[in-house]
């Protein structure tokens, strides 16, 4: 029981909380975004399958549910350099490193969630693409209502770790 | 800013008349053609040469369009980034015969394409073939000759590790005469004469030793000679090819000719497809369309130069006239963000230049920075110079710029210059410590801007993101209150706006009371007689907040002839309350973008200032760092002219707009590449 004791203090102090929590940061809403843009960029392949020249109007969509992964990475950031990892002298007590971790919380979740459903509409906003090339504008604005989850979430991350 | 008048327009011409009618009336660019009725005599126009027409003029446009990227790789004409535009007359154009001569060039270009191609595709075959004989040049027999009534000869490859001491003993054990031709590191190249009767048996055993058949061609030539042969015809291909691109460049010398005749056959395609909305008599057509109530003159003016009668007539009830919006330079360019939305039904209130400055407004405050401002600035009017856009591109740029400049002085006012720039550099160059610039004069103006800095009083920012809020509904209100006064409806305009205002103007009161210790920590900020004037503000505005309630219940449902009637009128006015509240926590959108982009901002200077100790390190994090501002651009003006849009949608639009008006789309000439010199209108 002594050793596991002693392994559980070993991961769980607050540095390494610190630095879970720019992990979340980084890898949750980075799988959304991967996600989200996979969905876009496998519809616009069948759509320049079909029609190569619209290939440059289909890449805002494409790009849109990227920005997750940026806010997320954003975010992570923060942590490293005011919990001073990056600087090399973070001593962090575990409440401190802890409190990294759940205000890395809004953005991971909110950064994965969004980007997948935002990767949704903007796929749908391909096919717009694909039928209707003139109301794309409008494909996008949708698309990025989405976003303003994601923006929430960083806002509150952002304003938790500053 | 006004929704412009319309009249209906009805023309009755000779039909030989209708297509320089037509012509002449997309030049003023000022109707919008309708289709015709028909019946009481009127039917569709004849329409089979005008589609003859048609398809000839869009053959040509798919040859023009065919031929300009090929003339434009030829050109000598120096291009700029932008659109070149040529001003001409064009019926000067056709008639001096230029429009032939550039018809012809496009002929020629097609040709020489077409003939470059296949001379390609030719030289293409010769190289393969010429490549598949290098191996067989030391054979001295015609390639054709294969065989005698007695003898066969099979020419083929091995793979070129085979041995070919072995190989040959094989082979002749089996009755075949070997020669080998070639032995190097493509394979191992045979001649075998055999007899035929042992063919297929020798066939089997080649087979199953991985031997290739040569696909030869069968000509009555030694392989040399064929391949000496292939090498003339190449170099003929090549002076052929030569010539060919010099014919090109000869005629890359029309290219502006070319792309004046694109837009003239264009327009006549335009003008076919708005003839046909024309309805025909027996020798004449009726045109029907919509003009602007102040273009009549030019018009009827214009059209007095043709054997014609013209009537123009106000809209009648019911009838749905197109919706043109006149505003001044400024607001002009936002009527697309209108357009977005839905244009205002015909008759009603325009919102397009208040909704322009609270555009300009929020559109800043959501991204309130110097530095990125002056970017939109640049990137905006830059373009609008160098380009040369087409006019929607144009306008739409402009608003983008001016909406730079609002980032402008909200970046003054909020301390944005590429986020904390400005301190980020004073601290790691000049004080080599964090924290210290902020607090000197120059960092504070910098990092606080004139009024504060929202990262840092976001509460503060809160409050004042709602504040323009609740001045955007109220304008919305107003607009709704005299738009119904118009409507002769005085009384329940007033009823139904002003007793929420009260309550408003109550709120207002309050407020300061409430919030003052949230926005200023420092206890010592407020004094205590401003403190006092707050509290005797709170308890007015307690009792207005509560009359506001009161009357929002009494008057709401003023002109209800029931006492039910009135009563639900009033509570729903209550109700309704519900919705502005949440109309007006909608507008903290402002603050999450606005924060979102100078905090990111605040990041990438963070980032860079770390890594900016050397030399190298110095000019690597420059790069990070102009990258990192350039996506952080890019990524925040989408989502500010969105959300900033969608506050006008929703929230001020919501209060008053009729939408559905029809835009005003009139017949215009095509000007991809000319603008058509505006005919005199004499």
């Amino acid at each position: 029981m002594e050793i596991w004791a002693e392994i559980m203090k070993g991961i769980f102090t607050g540095n390494n909380l610190a630095i879970a929590g720019a992990a979340l940061a980084t890898i949750l809403p980075g799988i959304g975004s991967a996600r989200g843009v996979n969905m876009v960029a496998k519809a616009t392949a069948g759509l320049i399958s079909e029609d190569p020249n619209k290939y440059g109007k289909s890449m805002l969509l494409q790009a849109l549910p990227m920005t997750q992964g940026i806010y997320g990475m954003v975010a992570a950031f923060l942590i490293m350099i005011t919990s001073g990892i990056m600087g090399g002298d973070a001593a962090l007590a575990v409440g401190e490193g802890g409190y990294y971790l759940f205000a890395a919380c809004p953005i991971a979740f909110g950064g994965l969630y969004s980007a997948i459903k935002q990767g949704e509409v903007a796929a749908a906003g391909i096919s717009v693409l694909a039928k209707r090339p003139d109301a794309v504008g409008k494909a996008v604005i949708s698309a990025s209502f989405v976003e303003l989850y994601a923006i929430l979430a960083l806002l509150i991350s952002l304003l938790l770790i500053l | 800013m006004s929704v412009s008048t319309m009249k209906k327009i009805t023309v009755l011409a000779y039909e030989a008349d209708a297509d320089a009618i037509v012509r002449r009336l997309m030049n003023l660019r000022c109707v919008d053609i309708r289709n015709a009725g028909t019946g009481e005599g009127l039917l569709p126009i004849h329409s089979a040469k005008n589609d003859a027409r048609r398809a000839e003029s869009e053959r040509r446009i798919a040859a023009i369009k065919r031929a300009i990227p090929h003339l434009a790789k030829y050109t000598s004409r120096r291009r700029g980034f932008g659109r070149t535009v040529h001003r001409i007359d064009r019926a000067e154009f056709v008639k001096n015969g230029s429009a032939d001569r550039a018809w012809q060039a496009v002929e020629k270009t097609l040709a020489a394409v077409d003939r470059m191609d296949s001379l390609v595709a030719e030289r293409t075959a010769t190289l393969q073939l010429a490549e598949s004989l290098v191996p067989w040049l030391g054979y001295d027999a015609p390639l054709d000759a294969l065989g005698s009534a007695r003898t066969s000869v099979i020419m083929g490859a091995y793979p070129s590790k085979t041995d070919p001491a072995m190989l040959r003993q094989t082979l002749e054990e089996a009755g075949a005469y070997v020669e080998v031709v070639t032995h190097d590191e493509s394979g191992l190249y045979l001649s075998l004469t055999v007899l035929r009767e042992d063919e297929s048996a020798i066939e089997r055993l080649l087979a199953s030793g991985g031997f290739l058949k040569a696909d030869l061609p069968r000509l009555n030539a030694t392989a040399r000679a064929a391949s000496e042969q292939a090498e003339e015809r190449i170099a003929k291909i090549e002076s052929e090819l030569f010539s060919a691109e010099e014919q090109l460049r000869d005629m890359a010398e029309f290219l502006d000719d070319v792309e004046i005749l694109y837009d003239i056959e264009a327009t006549t395609v335009n003008v076919c497809l708005q003839k046909r909305k024309l309805a025909a008599t027996r020798s004449c057509v009726v045109l029907e369309g919509w003009i602007p109530a102040d273009a009549e003159e030019i018009v009827t003016h214009a059209l007095s130069k043709f054997e014609c009668a013209c009537e123009l007539a106000e809209p009648e009830e019911g009838e749905e006239a197109p919706v043109l919006l006149r505003n001044n330079r400024f607001a002009t360019t936002f009527e697309w963000v209108i357009g977005m939305y839905s244009y205002p039904k015909y008759g009603t209130f325009d919102p397009t230049f208040i909704m322009s400055i609270f555009y300009f407004l929020i559109f800043g405050m959501m991204f309130a920075d110097v530095g990125y401002g002056l970017l939109l600035v640049l990137g905006c009017f830059g373009g609008i110079k160098l380009l040369n856009p087409k006019p929607g591109m144009r306008r739409m740029l402009a608003m983008f710029g001016y909406c730079g400049i609002s980032c402008m002085i909200m970046g003054v006012l909020f301390g944005g210059w590429f986020g904390n720039l400005p301190t980020a550099i004073m601290n790691s160059f000049v004080y080599h410590a964090d924290g210290v610039a902020e607090t000197t004069p120059i960092g504070k103006f910098f990092y606080n801007g004139l009024i504060f800095n929202p990262i840092d009083s976001s509460t503060s920012f809160l409050v004042l993101s709602l504040a323009v809020g609740e001045i955007h509904l109220i304008a919305g209100m107003a607009i709704n209150m005299i738009e119904t006064c118009k409507k002769g409806r005085v009384l329940e305009a007033i009823c139904t706006t002003v007793p929420f205002w009260v309550l408003f103007l109550g709120i207002d009161l309050l407020a300061p009371s409430l919030v003052v210790d949230m926005l200023i920590t420092d206890p010592a900020g407020v004094s205590a007689s401003l403190r006092e004037t707050f509290a005797l503000l709170s308890v007015i505005g307690k009792y207005t907040m509560f009359a506001g309630f009161g009357l929002i219940l009494l008057f709401n449902g003023v002109g209800q002839k029931s006492f039910m009637g009135w009563l639900t009128k009033g509570l729903g006015g209550l109700y309704s309350l519900i919705s502005f509240a949440s109309d007006l926590l909608s507008y903290s959108r402002i603050l999450a973008l606005g924060l979102v982009a100078g905090v990111i901002a605040q990041v990438i200077n963070m980032m860079t200032n770390m890594g900016a100790g050397s030399a190298a390190g110095f000019v690597f994090m420059l790069i990070v760092m102009i990258a990192g501002h350039v996506l952080n651009l890019a990524i925040n003006l989408l989502g500010t002219f969105v959300h900033a849009a969608r506050l006008q949608y929703i929230e001020f639009f919501g209060k008053f707009y009729e939408d559905g008006g029809e835009p005003f789309d009139p017949a215009l000439p095509v000007e991809e590449y000319t603008e058509e010199l505006l005919d005199e209108p004499n």
